[in-house]
């Protein structure tokens, strides 16, 4: 959920966002009670073209941490990101 | 609930058993109401065929669940799902009767630990409209692991 909103925040254009290719790796189980904190980075943009309009894949790495400061999951997402109105 | 797969018996080149469910529009919107994920497109027919697609269609946590079944259909509870990796290749839709299968493609170490590595995907009448791989480790938890 982190990812897709850190991808709705990139500024520019396209209304709609669509994950497309998504891996989670997973470090350590969660626990009842844990805190946990996501970071999520932008690692690039593409700028394409596609069958469903013109938008841009964004690549967005999320790393979620416990509160005892380890690594539990980094979830690395392609999200393609597109103006609506351009879909036909 | 069915024994867990031994580690031992794990066979490369094996096929997973294969799970299928119908994916009903209601069963979509109890997922999304589950994981409190309200994008449109995932339960709503006018917002996904906005998008292009024919139907309401599954989102990630959706998709991971199917995924999850799949994978667990085969090997039991207790292996861990350490790596979790799948590209979109169609919409997979409501309305649609999935199967979720794949195969062993290799046997070793994931962080020290024995774990099998799988190819996974979801088939329906649209074709394979995910396809994606795990890495899943056969090891009991540890009390703090």
């Amino acid at each position: 959920m982190q990812t897709m909103i850190a991808g709705a925040n990139v500024p520019g254009e396209g209304n709609t966002l669509i994950a497309t290719k998504i891996r989670m790796q997973h470090h350590a189980p969660l626990y009842p009670g844990d805190r946990l904190d996501a970071t999520a980075v932008l690692k690039s943009v593409e700028r394409k073209a596609t069958r469903i309009g013109r938008g841009a894949f964004l690549v967005v790495e999320t790393t979620y941490v416990n509160q005892h400061h380890d690594v539990v999951a980094v979830e690395t997402v392609t999200l393609l990101r597109f103006d609506r109105a351009e879909a036909s | 609930v069915r024994a867990s797969r031994a580690y031992e018996d794990v066979q490369v080149g094996e096929s997973l058993s294969p799970f299928t469910v119908p994916l009903t529009l209601q069963r979509m919107i109890m997922e999304a109401g589950a994981n409190r994920d309200f994008t449109p497109t995932h339960s709503d027919p006018a917002a996904a065929r906005a998008v292009g697609a024919p139907a309401v269609f599954a989102g990630a946590t959706m998709v991971e669940t199917l995924l999850e079944a799949g994978i667990r259909t085969w090997a039991g509870l207790a292996p861990r799902i350490a790596v979790m990796e799948y590209a979109m290749r169609d919409f997979t839709c409501a309305g649609d009767v999935v199967t979720v299968t794949g195969t062993v493609t290799g046997k070793g170490q994931h962080d020290g630990k024995p774990s099998a590595e799988l190819e996974v995907w979801i088939e329906s009448v649209r074709g394979r409209t995910m396809i994606g791989s795990a890495v899943v480790v056969f090891a009991e938890f540890r009390s703090g692991d």
